[in-house]
């Protein structure tokens, strides 16, 4: 019994050994950040943000889901300066033929002015302990 | 006489049992990744093949086959024609029976159950192992017959902003193929070919279809990074987080002439990408934004750095 015993110990230690150094991710200066949209004065219900760096980091971007998007710190920015483009597309209602000629496809229309994705001008910087990263949009 | 206790105890069977459940719990992470391993090798002689088929087509033609003909007005009619990229690299990649029945004075959606032939006639270089198998099928739901096609997993360098407004010149536009000397950023620092990821078979997308010059087709864009979590913008669009993120932007112009889709796989950490100097290389999805756009343009004068 004690023999069994004395295995079973060392079968513990030896996967636990094994296991061991899997657990912890190599640390990251990513932040999680999260916000709200909004698009003279009401939340954006849909659409997608996305922000490219102006110098250094990777481009991030999620969806905008009833005003509110959240990215965390897995897939987050570093700190820096970003450019932000910002679309949320409606159907019009109306529909069009669609490309091959066997059917028809939704219109859509970006509610969003081209100066908040295209050709944007807005930029936001994201600091270590965080930043105002919350957007309010003029379709003016 | 001692009679001898023949067989095991249960308690030995299941120390036995026990031993063995580790080992293989140990072992078979490490098949999975030798599984995937050899699938990613499988999608690297992909992408050299048709980049071989690039150079070849290049030493026949003293410029890459454009990266689309949209739309392009026939001479003395009203009627456009539209030919994708695909079917110009198809003698290069040992497909020129298909390409012999291709009639480049018709789109590629018309020209009956002969075009019909060539756009399904599989094409295994154009298809890496790790991604899930898809068709566009000639179903009601979708195009009809005129759509049935393959897809594809390795499209263009199309620039870094959108399909219409590429910022700096890549080696691809739309009745635009480059000549070497039009690289003057160097042939290993410029990106011919990305890997992009087919969206089901069911779905109404355009996005890896090889056969379609629409802008969200195979143009990829250096926007945003490799596998990159923001969406994708396409002209339709069949929402998959984490996999093919999208905002569609409908399928009428000028609005869809902004798609920006971007290169993903689903290799573990980045996508495999050509040069155009023939080499193929791993692109982590860590990698700087402004080196993957510098990869992008073929005469931006910018520096690269290591990648």
């Amino acid at each position: 019994m004690s023999k069994s015993l004395l295995f079973f110990g060392g079968l513990f230690l030896l996967v636990a050994a094994f296991s061991a150094g899997c657990s912890t991710a190599p640390p990251s200066d990513r932040l999680e950040i999260e916000g709200s949209v909004t698009l003279d004065g009401a939340p954006l219900q849909t659409g997608a943000i996305t922000f490219i760096p102006l110098y250094q980091g990777q481009a991030v971007g999620t969806t905008i889901d009833a005003g509110k998007y959240k990215i965390d710190s897995q897939e987050g920015p570093i700190p820096g300066e970003y450019k932000v483009e910002i679309d949320s597309t409606h159907p019009t209602g109306k529909t069009t033929q669609d490309s091959l000629g066997n059917g028809t496809d939704e219109e859509y229309v970006n509610l969003v002015p081209a100066k908040y994705n295209r050709k944007s001008t807005l930029t936001v910087l994201f600091q270590r302990d965080g930043g105002d990263s919350n957007f309010a949009l003029s379709s003016k | 006489m001692v009679r001898k206790k023949s067989g095991f105890t249960l308690v030995e069977l299941l120390v036995v049992i026990a031993i063995i459940g580790v080992l293989i719990a140990l072992l078979l992470p490490a098949v999975q990744q030798a599984r995937e391993a050899a699938r990613r090798m499988s999608c690297t002689n992909n992408l050299k093949q048709l980049i071989l088929g690039l150079h070849n087509y290049h030493d026949t033609h003293l410029k890459f086959p454009p990266g689309m003909i949209y739309r392009d007005p026939l001479p003395g009619t009203t009627a456009t024609k539209r030919t994708p990229f695909c079917i110009h690299l198809y003698p290069y990649i040992e497909q020129r029976a298909a390409y012999d029945l291709f009639d480049h004075n018709t789109s590629w959606h018309e020209g009956g159950a002969n075009h019909k032939t060539v756009r399904t006639t599989p094409v295994p270089a154009w298809q890496c192992p790790s991604d899930r198998d898809a068709v566009i099928l000639d179903t009601a739901a979708l195009w009809g017959d005129p759509g049935a096609s393959i897809k594809g997993n390795y499209g263009l360098n199309w620039g870094r902003n959108t399909f219409i407004d590429q910022g700096e010149k890549s080696p691809f536009n739309n009745l635009f193929g480059a000549n070497f000397r039009d690289i003057n950023d160097g042939t290993t620092n410029t990106l011919a070919m990305m890997e992009m990821l087919k969206p089901a078979s069911e779905a109404k997308e355009y996005r890896a279809w090889i056969w379609n010059d629409e802008p969200d087709a195979y143009c990829l864009m250096t926007r945003v990074g490799p596998n990159s979590g923001a969406n994708d913008l396409t002209d339709l669009c069949i929402h998959e987080p984490g996999r093919l993120p999208c905002t569609g932007l409908g399928t009428t112009a000028p609005a869809k002439l902004n798609a920006s889709v971007a290169s993903r796989s689903m290799h573990p950490g980045g996508v495999q990408v050509s040069l155009c100097d023939g080499s193929v290389r791993f692109i982590s999805e860590t990698i700087q934004l402004t080196t993957w756009q510098n990869l992008s343009s073929m005469a931006g004068g910018e520096v690269v750095s290591e990648f």
